[in-house]
This record gives structure tokens, C-alpha cells and sequence, in this order.
């Protein structure tokens, strides 16, 4: 057989935001794709390849952005591909349903040298809305090539892949003569002068031209750049030229309209402008009263169908933990080790069980939040709930996860994907910790009615309080280690259209979610699972035989400054793992819970029996109210639980920002119930 | 010229000026609105940020930032 000659081409993938960029990265990569970080940033990278005529593509899929501007991470990521690019071709999609808007991106690439393939989207909205459009005239005046695209219909993709590679093979940078006129216009002489003091073969992809024009329009980061390539003593010109164009950005905006509006003469045409007028859905979703009801309903509808996908998963796990239980007797009985058997049946197979609960939740919520955000509802939510969520220094869109979290953290934490920006996603992650989830009640329902009665009240309208101090704190204090530019500015956003779903692309991303998801959530939860395991196993059942219970016993007096004993401390320690089981081994640890010989078995199984009247006898007589109430602070502000912790993991992308959290949860949970515990002496 | 922010609904506008920073500069004109565009207002509510139409699509922009944007009525 003859060796097929095999080609690589490599693009990147760019676009405005609402393009439907990732519709093209999905339909023509499909499952071959990969995702990772860039190097040394919390922003996802996404790759993927296809094959077609024996030729293989590579595709970079690079943040959406506006323009070649670097007013946020993304933005300086997508850039700085740009600047050091290698790639055959950028691809650059413009929507055909709003050129002139769109089209400004592509301004941006003028004078840039990196072969461009333009490609037009939307073509069917255009078309609908009256626009007819000719793209030969447009290749014409952008001297690259113009391979439009209809995502939507079933051989789009095969036409635009004929086309594309004859496209990659032209290497032609964007035409530059008229822009070059309308900035010698606007700037004169000044504009020359600017470019002699360049070094003449420009800077990287970016030739001097395309740096002088940024110079104008005040981009600090390329200022720095020209400054330490250009020869120092030029320089001075340079920036006194520059001083005295302090309105340049707008001369530099206006500059490229007046090409936009240039190349796009005769070649649209278009019926006089007039809005759509707002569904009525839309009216509602938008409004600023009704409008934020609407987005609580259908996150509570949201939450509703990801607990149904992580039900078929809860029921898997009914069935294979009474299965484990009687493999375990069935081992014992056949003369296993009862370690062994306690480590399989109380660490490893509920761990793994976990794992793939938390895996089906997470599905459900990407699929629910990965829906809002493809039919273009989430940047409504953002514009309803923007005043409020600002207050927490956060974007409106971070209410969602946060309304997810009152159910379970990690739906909070997986939710926050649909936050664009990585700054605002990774507050967002660290403040919804401190939303309490359905799991929190439990324990400080128990705790807070049994000692403090009808006053259980005062104590939750407090938990509440300094919730909402604790995440204003929470984000100030995760805000200031990221990098800044991002959180001075208001919202300026746009509200796409309504589209219909596109089920590719939603299943693309919850598969992707999954993928990342599964990978932390196994070596998290496995490791901290063993790990408690080890700590709290004995094999005579009584806890004081315990590693754990030393841990305790030697922390007592570091405990007793936050009021807490060394019952409290440990149940502290170990609920961090989980929320919702606490009950459980806070029963163990006070003699009134039986079932499993360690506290692992207890947070994982779910499955010790409580003897409720005994617990409370124990806790009564062993617990005082300020130790209790300082119990309460600490369990509800404490660590969530580590399939949060995995999910935050996964996330962000990094593992020590997720230990940084976690570490700054235990710690102010802790000095929290020591400054109440101390108020609560005085009081009782 | 008014600012933007202080501007009624189901009317249109267009853009005379724009205050503020270079990045500020930046992030408006490549959403959208520079010198000369025309704007609809489509909701300013109290407490809410305002809703425009310009260039064919639908932008909400902070009452902040909106009151940069200084306009006259067309």
C-alpha cells in the first residue's frame, strides 16, 4: 500500500463573542478535542483536529473578544497568539447579521502579518432579516479570502471545508491601504513619526504600522512592548507625540468604522434599521422586577432536573453499598483482615460511589446552565441581577451558581462556568463556598433547636448575616491575588438574540465538563477518603483507639480558644469531607452512633444508625451553649466538602488556588467561632 | 449633549462624545457605539443598567459608563 502524504495545518480560531464560534469549533472537531490551560493562566485552553482530503487540522480555539484590545486575560491570551503566531491561518468569523459590528475585530488585524481566512456566520439570520449580502465584493476589499459558513445546516460544514483549504494555502494579510489614508488624515505627520521610530520590520506579527496606530489609541501594553524594541532615544518623540493625543482611542475607533463603512458600500443591502420587537419572553426576562424571579424558577427548575440525572446515580449506589455490605460480611467470614475489609467497604467503594454521584450531578447542571447560556437567556440574568451582584464586586451572571448553591456547592462551583471572564469565574468559585447548602441544615438545624429553642432563629438570621459579610470579605480578599484591569469597570455586555438550542455544542460542553470533573473528583475524593480512613479506623470500633481521636485529644487546647472540645474539633476536621454525613459521625464521636468501625465509613455511607434521644442526652450534658454556638459557626463556614473542593479543582485549573481556598475556609471558619464563642461567653 | 444614563425610553440618540479612560474608550467603540452611532433606548429603569439598541444588536451598559456616553436626540 502507498503512504498517504499527510499535511498539517494549524489555525486559530477567533471571533466575537456571540458569533457562534464554538458551534464551528464543535461541528468540525467534534470529539477530537482537548482541553488544557494556557501556560501559566487559569484560562482553558481548547484544541481539537479533524482530517479531511488527507490533510490534518490542527484548531486553536482562542477566547472570544472584541477586539485585538488586552483589557482583560483573555483578551491579552488571544493578542499574544496573535503577536507570536506560527499558525497557517487565523479565522476570523464575522456575523453576517451584523457586519458593522463585528467587522471591528477584523479591523484590528489590519497591519497585522498573519494570514487571515475571513468567515461570515449567521448568514440565515441575515438573510431573514432582509440583508443581502455579497461576499465576493467583500473579498475584494479585504484581499483575503471570504468563506462563509451555515452552521446550522447539515452539508454547511463539508462546503466550507472544500473552500478552507484552498483558502489556507493563499497566505494573504488584510489589505491596509485605506486605513493607512484615514489614519495619515487624522493624525498627519505625527502618525510617520511615530513609525520611523519603530524598528522598520515592526515587532513580532505586528508591523509598525499596527503598533503606531495602538500607540495612539493609548494601549499600555504595547507601549511597553515598543518602548523596549525601539531605540531609546526616539523614543522621547514618541511620547511626547503621544501626550498630546489624549482622545486618540476615539480617532483610532472612528478610523476603523470609516473602513468598515468603506469596505461594506454597495456590497450590503439592507432594509431600513428597525429593532425586533421584544418577545414576550423577553419582556419578562429583561424586566427589573419580574425579571429576577423568573431567573430563581428556572434555577430551582434547573436544580430539580440535575438532582433527577444524579437520582439514576443514587439508586446505583443504594444497590451497590447494601451489596458491598454483604460482600464485606461474606469476606469476613471467608478470613479477610477486617481493615481490609473496613478499607473496601468504608473507604474505596463509597468513595468511587461518590465520585460517580457527583459526576451525574455535574452533568445535570452543565446541561441545564449549558442550555441558558447556548439559547442566549444567562445574559439576561446578567443584565437583571448586575446592581446587586456588583455590590459583592461580582458579574450578574455569578447569581446563578449562587442560587445553585443553596442546593449543593458543587452545582455553584460547576455552574460558574458560564461566567465569561476567568477573574470573575474564579471569585465567584471561592465566595460560593460560603452559600450554605442543602446538606448545612442537618447539623445546625439539630444543634441550633436543641440548645438555643425558639431563639434558633436569631441564630440562623446571624448564620445569614455573616454569610453575606464573609463572601463581601471572601471576594476582596481572592480578588486582590488575581490579576487587576477587570474589576473597576461596569457592565458592558451584549444581549444576543434568542436562538435555538444547539444540541451539539450543549452536549460537546457537558461531556467536557464530565471529562474534567471525573479525573479531580476521583483523586480528591479517593486520597481525603484513605487518608480519614487510616485516621479514624480501629478495629474494636471505639473511636479512643483511633489516630483521629489522639489528633483531637492533642488539639483540645488549640480547640478549647474557638470553644470547641475534642468531639467538636474532630467532627470539625472530618466535615470538611461532607455536610450532609456530619450528623453521622458527630453521633459516633458522642457514643450515640453504631454501624461502622471508622468515621470514614460514617461520612461516605451515610449508613450509621442514629439514636436520636441518646444524642441529644450526650450532646446536652457534654456541649454548652456558647461551645455549641461556636460548633454552628464553625460547621457552616467551614470547607464545604471535597467533592466541592474536586469540582473547584477542576475549575480553576489549579490545584494549589483550590488548597488556598480550602486553607482560608478552615482558617476563618475557625476564628469566626472564636470571636462568637467569646461574644456567646459573655452572653450565657 | 446629555448623558446617556438620563435618557427616555423608545427614543433615539446619537453619540457626540465619549468620556474617560483609554480602556474605557476601548471597551465601548469595540462593542459598538463610537463617534455618530445611532442608539435606541430600549429600558432605563431606576437601579438598573440601561438597555440600548445600536449596530443591530441589544447592549446593556452600566448607568456608570452610560453617563460617559454623551449624546443629542435625533
Amino acid at each position: 500500500m502507498q503512504a498517504v502524504a499527510q499535511k498539517n495545518i494549524t489555525i486559530g480560531l477567533m471571533g466575537q463573542p456571540n458569533t457562534g464560534k464554538s458551534t464551528l469549533f464543535n461541528g468540525l472537531t467534534g470529539s477530537r478535542q482537548h482541553v488544557g490551560n494556557w501556560a501559566g493562566k487559569t484560562v482553558e485552553q481548547k484544541q481539537g483536529e479533524f482530517t479531511y482530503n488527507n490533510t490534518t487540522y490542527n484548531i486553536v480555539d482562542l477566547p472570544g473578544t472584541y477586539s485585538l484590545a488586552a483589557n482583560s486575560e483573555e483578551e491579552l491570551i488571544t493578542r499574544n497568539y496573535v503577536y507570536s503566531s506560527k499558525s497557517d491561518a487565523i479565522v476570523v468569523m464575522i456575523d453576517a447579521s451584523q457586519l458593522e459590528r463585528s467587522m471591528y475585530l477584523l479591523s484590528d488585524f489590519i497591519g497585522v502579518r498573519v494570514p487571515l481566512v475571513v468567515v461570515p456566520t449567521m448568514i440565515d439570520v441575515a438573510e431573514k432579516n432582509g440583508k443581502k449580502i455579497d461576499y465576493k465584493k467583500l473579498e475584494q476589499r479585504l484581499g483575503v479570502p471570504v468563506v462563509p459558513i451555515v452552521a446550522t445546516q447539515k452539508d454547511g460544514i463539508s462546503r466550507f471545508l472544500s473552500r478552507l483549504e484552498a483558502a489556507t494555502s493563499h497566505k494573504k494579510y488584510i489589505e491596509t491601504n485605506f486605513i493607512t489614508q484615514k489614519y495619515h488624515e487624522s493624525f498627519g505627520t505625527d502618525f510617520d513619526k511615530v513609525i520611523a521610530a519603530l524598528p522598520k520590520s515592526g515587532i513580532g506579527n505586528y508591523s509598525s504600522q499596527w503598533i503606531a496606530a495602538k500607540l495612539f489609541e493609548g494601549d499600555d501594553n504595547i507601549k511597553t512592548l515598543a518602548k523596549e524594541k525601539s531605540d531609546q532615544s526616539s523614543w522621547k518623540t514618541v511620547e511626547s507625540i503621544l501626550d498630546s493625543y489624549s482622545d486618540g482611542a476615539i480617532i483610532g475607533a472612528n478610523c476603523k468604522y470609516e473602513w468598515i463603512d468603506h469596505v461594506l458600500a454597495n456590497a450590503v443591502q439592507a432594509p431600513p434599521k428597525t429593532r425586533q420587537k421584544k418577545s414576550g419572553f423577553d419582556r419578562i426576562a429583561i424586566h427589573p422586577i419580574w425579571g429576577k424571579p423568573l431567573a430563581v424558577v428556572l434555577v430551582l427548575l434547573g436544580f430539580i432536573v440535575s438532582i433527577i440525572v444524579a437520582l439514576i446515580a443514587k439508586v446505583i449506589t443504594e444497590v451497590v453499598t447494601t451489596l458491598a455490605a454483604q460482600a464485606g460480611v461474606a469476606l469476613l467470614a471467608a478470613g479477610t483482615a477486617p481493615f481490609l475489609v473496613s478499607l473496601i467497604v468504608e473507604a474505596l467503594v463509597p468513595g468511587l460511589l461518590m465520585v460517580m454521584y457527583m459526576v451525574a450531578f455535574v452533568s445535570g447542571v452543565s446541561f441545564v446552565f449549558g442550555f441558558m447560556e447556548d439559547v442566549g437567556y444567562m445574559a439576561r440574568v446578567a443584565y437583571v441581577f448586575d446592581n446587586l451582584m456588583s455590590k459583592l464586586g461580582l458579574h450578574g451572571k455569578s447569581v446563578m451558581p449562587f442560587l445553585m448553591s443553596f442546593g449543593c456547592t458543587i452545582g455553584g462551583v460547576s455552574g460558574a462556568r458560564v461566567i465569561d471572564s476567568s477573574r470573575q469565574r474564579l471569585i465567584t468559585i471561592a465566595t460560593s463556598w460560603a452559600v450554605p447548602c442543602a446538606g448545612t441544615w442537618g447539623v445546625v438545624g439539630l444543634m441550633s433547636s436543641l440548645f438555643f429553642g425558639v431563639n434558633a432563629v436569631w441564630v440562623i438570621i446571624s448564620l445569614f448575616a455573616v454569610a453575606i459579610l464573609h463572601m463581601k470579605f471572601t471576594s476582596w480578599f481572592f480578588e486582590r491575588g488575581l490579576p487587576q484591569q477587570e474589576g473597576e469597570a461596569g457592565l458592558i455586555m451584549e444581549l444576543p438574540p434568542y436562538h435555538k438550542p444547539n444540541w451539539k455544542t450543549i452536549f460537546n460542553y457537558v461531556w467536557s465538563r464530565i471529562k474534567g470533573v471525573a479525573s479531580k473528583a476521583l483523586s480528591v475524593i479517593m486520597v481525603v477518603a484513605i487518608v480519614i480512613w487510616l485516621l479514624s479506623y480501629t478495629s474494636t470500633g471505639n473511636i479512643e483507639n483511633s489516630a483521629i481521636y489522639a489528633v483531637g485529644k492533642f488539639l483540645e487546647p488549640v480547640g478549647s480558644i474557638f470553644g470547641l472540645s475534642w468531639q467538636l474539633v474532630i467532627a470539625f476536621i472530618v466535615s470538611a469531607m461532607g455536610k450532609e454525613a456530619a450528623l453521622g459521625a458527630i453521633a459516633v464521636l458522642f457514643g450515640a452512633g453504631t454501624g461502622v468501625s471508622s468515621l470514614a465509613g460514617t461520612l461516605v455511607t451515610s449508613s450509621v444508625a442514629i439514636n436520636q434521644t441518646g444524642l441529644e442526652a450526650a450532646l446536652l450534658s457534654a456541649v454548652q451553649a456558647p461551645q455549641a454556638l461556636a460548633f454552628i459557626f464553625a460547621f457552616f463556614f467551614n470547607v464545604p466538602c471535597m467533592a466541592a473542593v474536586a469540582a473547584s479543582a477542576s475549575e480553576s485549573q489549579s490545584y494549589k488556588w483550590t488548597l488556598k481556598v480550602a486553607a482560608y475556609y478552615f482558617i476563618t471558619a475557625l476564628i469566626l467561632a472564636g470571636v462568637v464563642y467569646r461574644i456567646a461567653l459573655l452572653i450565657f | 449633549m446629555d448623558s446617556l444614563s438620563q435618557q427616555k425610553e423608545d427614543k433615539s440618540y446619537e453619540v457626540k462624545k465619549l468620556n474617560g479612560t483609554p480602556r474605557f474608550i476601548s471597551r465601548i467603540t469595540s462593542i459598538g457605539l463610537s463617534i455618530g452611532t445611532v442608539v435606541e433606548v430600549v429600558q432605563n429603569k431606576r437601579k438598573s443598567p440601561l438597555l440600548i439598541y445600536a449596530r443591530d444588536t441589544m447592549i446593556a451598559i452600566s448607568k456608570k459608563e452610560a453617563a460617559n456616553i454623551l449624546v443629542e436626540e435625533v
